[in-house]
């Protein structure tokens, strides 16, 4: 395996950097792809790192949308050996109608979005200083919009109080040992050029041998070259989050359990996440939070299939169902397992406090697979917004679902009586994203090059 | 049915249809109306290689065919006029006879709620609805019912009263559920296995290595077939295996835009899909065996849903025309990918024994191997034989299979009980 092909952030969300920005560029009118190319090559690409770097106290990772790779010039014929999702691009209305979006409620990418240059730093001010030492002065490239500048919460929680990210798959190869008893997901579920689960390469771009000199043989194209060994597909969404709605709903939605269950606001937030605030699953931990599982990844929903502990619509039971599904666990699991994303986002915008600030703020939801469809989509659609998940009947994600067609409901089984609070508010909107192809280190640099 | 059409006029047809437009609402202005009809369609065969176009019209519908056709006749041909006229020989005078005429055997059907009709599924659903309206009530009347550990019985009594009470055209308890007799299908498979025991002893009784005889005579045709396979398979791989898995053409990439935003509409959708069977009377008879043989396994041993585990499927049947060409339709729940996605992981020998034999499939070994486990190519292999549904009708589009089934369990509990378990599990569906 060729770990130093791979860009950083394949590996890792560099939790020990606490300053991200992610800055949005695209070509100048009248740039040639000559030029871009070359400016790319010059100032960002010093700055790419890759799983294997030394990483120095700020850097980048880079990956570029459809306009982006027309923009270094690829042609049509070249952009359709990519998925097509990944070229119509999230906010296209096919896609739009998959992830459950309302595009005419975005701020960013409603027109598509060319190149992301991710920036990683140990303080805000290095993370800045390095995004102006790569654009400020540039001729071919600008900022195509203002930076997603992200921000820090304590002990890795997001807005409404969760500590997030504790799932991530490992993947084989990458990640040395696979963290708890989880087998590692195989590679090629998250890069190019390596199986899959289903014991195939995942298919890649490629270009003809005419255009692609340089290039090796396509593995999965014969008589072509090959563009995507050591490249993973990258999703950005800006999700906002309404953390006074969240609050309100709780106080509200919890009065009719006060007497039934010890702390009502806990309860009906831990059972629309499937985690308490500590991070300790519902399923370890059914009656009160305990901080002692708050990293604990290690279990399952087969002795839960009722969901009596955990609700089956709750986020986390959503968005990763285990051995949860019919007909069986093990079953369950297999296919689970070819829907697994890494997580890479971080939240934005200032923590609340008590009170409305008008201030917007949410997570920048950041994910990595080798096929948007099979992957990213499928638990988008699927999934969260899927309101027939697992025998529901009219429910999407209580967390972030977007509540179309008169989703509104969230059922928390319990014996005997369930209790079923109608009118759920979003609380989570999707404000903007794009895909991205996040290409391996040999054919960035082939990208970026200088040829015929 | 498949009504044949000349191909000049193809794009008139579909002009005809595209008037009565993509969506479930726009299927209910043709078909809502018609007793016992569960989902139809109205779908243009496009032109194959001898130059021969349909209208295909399926519906699925409880009862006998002579009053479905007396409707049809009555209130879809009237509807659906225009479309009707673009086909070759259709007699608007004679409606009925040239249905009847384009009538079409399924070779393979499958029904993922066998025995409910129309009009309990539909009572069924208004149960769910009623009983979970009746409980919030309560819940809002009586916070102390959110009590754990409470008796389950009396606030059951309590709901089915009220039901009773308010909601008296609901139908409760069991209602009659036809299956097909299993009984059969198991006697013949006995039967063949008796016959075979009957003959290795009469072999064995007759000569010292009889039994040894008469198996190796009944392998012989089965090894002789294995091998024909593993050829013809051999040579499709060469094929196949030399063309990337992606790259549609402009035509198909339009079609796939059309079909993009028909899809997941409501929680159901439709999917039709035509391709050409692989020449040769090996594929051709294999064809026939396998999908007798998915027909069997739907009829009566997923009696009650999951063809194959897979828990989606309302609707399916395989149709071969008589140009040769396999069509399919499905109705199914849920998103495209997630269907294909349970044909990749749950049920890819049963659809690789089928499609194996058409052309241009991923590459298959001994008939159900590989094939669909291929995901990509297989993905994009049905992506490119798919046609465009251009009218769709669902009686109850807003159930899933699951949902179906849990509510016809929830209606046959609604009785009153004195069993806890039961009234549990009754309050658990709600």
């Amino acid at each position: 395996m060729k770990r130093a092909d791979l860009q950083a952030i394949v590996a890792s969300g560099f939790g020990d950097r606490g300053a991200a920005r992610y800055v949005f560029v695209r070509a100048r009118a009248g740039s040639t792809p000559e030029e871009v190319r070359a400016e790319l090559a010059a100032r960002a690409l010093p700055h790419v790192v890759s799983i294997e770097s030394n990483k120095p106290h700020a850097f980048a990772q880079l990956a570029f949308g459809p306009g982006g790779l027309r923009a270094i010039g690829l042609d049509d014929e070249e952009l359709d050996t990519f998925p097509r999702e990944f070229v119509q691009g999230m906010a296209h209305p096919e896609r739009a109608r998959v992830n459950g979006d309302r595009v005419d409620e975005w701020h960013l990418g409603r027109g598509g979005l060319d190149v992301l240059i991710a920036v990683f730093a140990g303080s805000d001010g290095a993370a800045l200083a390095l995004e102006r030492a790569m654009l400020d002065g540039a001729r071919h490239l600008e900022r195509a919009c203002e930076p997603l500048v992200a921000s820090r919460l304590p002990d890795q929680t997001e807005h409404f109080g969760f500590r997030d990210g504790v799932s991530q798959p490992s993947i084989l190869g990458v990640h040395g040992d696979p963290r708890g008893p989880e087998r590692p997901v195989p590679t090629g579920e998250f890069v190019m050029g390596y199986e899959n689960v289903y014991g195939q390469l995942p298919a890649a771009p490629s270009l003809s041998p005419a255009r692609g000199v340089g290039l090796p043989e396509s593995r999965v194209s014969p008589g072509r070259r090959d563009l995507g060994d050591g490249g993973a597909y990258l999703v950005l969404r800006k999700l906002e989050q309404d953390v006074f709605a969240w609050r309100a709903w709780l106080r509200e939605a919890s009065r009719p359990l006060a007497g039934y269950v010890a702390d009502p606001e806990a309860y009906l937030g831990a059972k629309v996440v499937g985690r308490w605030a500590s991070g300790a699953p519902l399923v370890t931990c059914p009656r009160a939070d305990d901080p002692a599982h708050a990293t604990k990844n290690d279990f399952d929903y087969d002795l839960d299939l009722s969901g009596l502990a955990c609700p089956r619509g709750a986020h986390i039971r959503r968005t990763n169902p285990r051995g949860a599904l019919p007909p069986s666990p093990p079953r369950s699991r297999a296919a689970v397992e070819t829907r697994r994303l890494v997580r890479r986002g971080r939240p934005y915008g200032p923590p609340a406090g008590d009170a409305p600030d008008g201030e917007a703020r949410g997570l920048v939801f950041v994910c990595l697979c080798a096929n948007l469809a099979r992957q990213f989509e499928f638990v988008q659609q699927t999934w969260v917004e899927g309101v027939k998940f697992d025998g529901g009947w009219s429910e999407d994600d209580p967390l972030v679902g977007a509540r179309r067609a008169g989703a509104d409901r969230f059922t928390i089984p319990r014996d005997p009586v369930r209790y079923a609070p109608r009118g759920l508010p979003r609380f989570v909107t999707a404000r903007g994203g794009g895909y991205f192809f996040l290409p391996g280190m040999d054919r960035l640099r082939w990208l970026l090059g200088a040829r015929g | 049915m498949v009504l044949p059409v000349d191909p000049p006029r193809v794009a008139e047809l579909e002009a005809a249809l595209a008037e009565v437009g993509v969506t479930v609402d726009d299927g209910a202005r043709v078909f809502g109306d018609l007793s016992g009809l569960h989902f139809a369609r109205l779908v243009v065969v496009p032109e194959g290689e001898d130059g021969r176009a349909w209208l295909a019209l399926e519906t699925n519908f409880d009862g006998e065919l002579a009053p479905h056709l007396d409707e049809l006749v009555a209130r879809v041909v009237p509807r659906a006029r225009a479309a009707f006229a673009c086909c070759r020989g259709f007699s608007l005078d004679d409606p009925r006879g040239s249905l009847l005429a384009g009538r079409l055997p399924e070779r393979a059907f499958y029904l993922g709620h066998q025995g409910l009709t129309v009009e309990t599924i539909q009572n069924d659903r208004e149960v769910k609805r009623a009983l979970s309206d009746l409980l919030d009530d309560e819940i809002a009347g009586d916070p102390a019912l959110l009590a754990e550990g409470a008796d389950p019985r009396p606030v059951m009594r309590r709901l089915l009263e009220r039901l009773a009470r308010e909601r008296p055209e609901l139908r409760t308890g069991d209602l009659p559920r036809p299956l097909h007799d299993a009984g059969g299908f198991h006697a013949r498979l006995w039967g063949i296995a008796l016959f075979v025991v009957a003959l290795v002893l009469a072999g064995a009784a007759l000569h010292p290595s009889g039994a040894w005889i008469v198996v190796a005579l009944l392998l012989a045709p089965v090894a002789a077939l294995a091998v024909a396979l593993g050829l013809a398979e051999r040579r499709d791989a060469a094929e196949i295996r030399d063309q990337p898995i992606r790259h549609y053409t402009r035509d198909e990439l339009d079609r796939l835009a059309t079909i993009g935003l028909i899809e997941d509409g409501s929680p159901q959708n439709a999917l039709t899909h035509l391709v050409t069977p692989k020449p040769g009377a090996l594929r051709a008879s294999l064809l026939r065996f396998v999908l007798w043989g998915v027909d069997q396994l739907g009829k009566y041993v997923y009696r009650y849903g999951s063809l194959g585990a897979i828990p989606t499927i309302h609707f399916a049947r395989w149709v071969i025309l008589d140009d040769g060409r396999l069509l399919f339709f499905s109705n199914y729940d849920g998103s495209w990918e997630s269907y294909l996605g349970d044909f990749v992981d749950k049920a890819n020998e049963g659809l690789t024994g089928v499609w194996s034999n058409t052309r241009e499939f991923p590459p298959t070994k001994l008939l159900v191997f590989g094939g669909a486990r291929q995901e990509e190519r297989f993905k994009v292999w049905t992506r490119r034989n798919q046609l465009v549904t251009q009218v769709w009708y669902s009686a109850y589009p807003d159930l899933s299979v699951r949902n179906v089934h849990a509510a016809a369990r929830l209606r046959e509990l609604s009785v009153p009980t004195a069993r806890r378990a039961l009234a549990r599990e009754w309050l658990g569906l709600l």
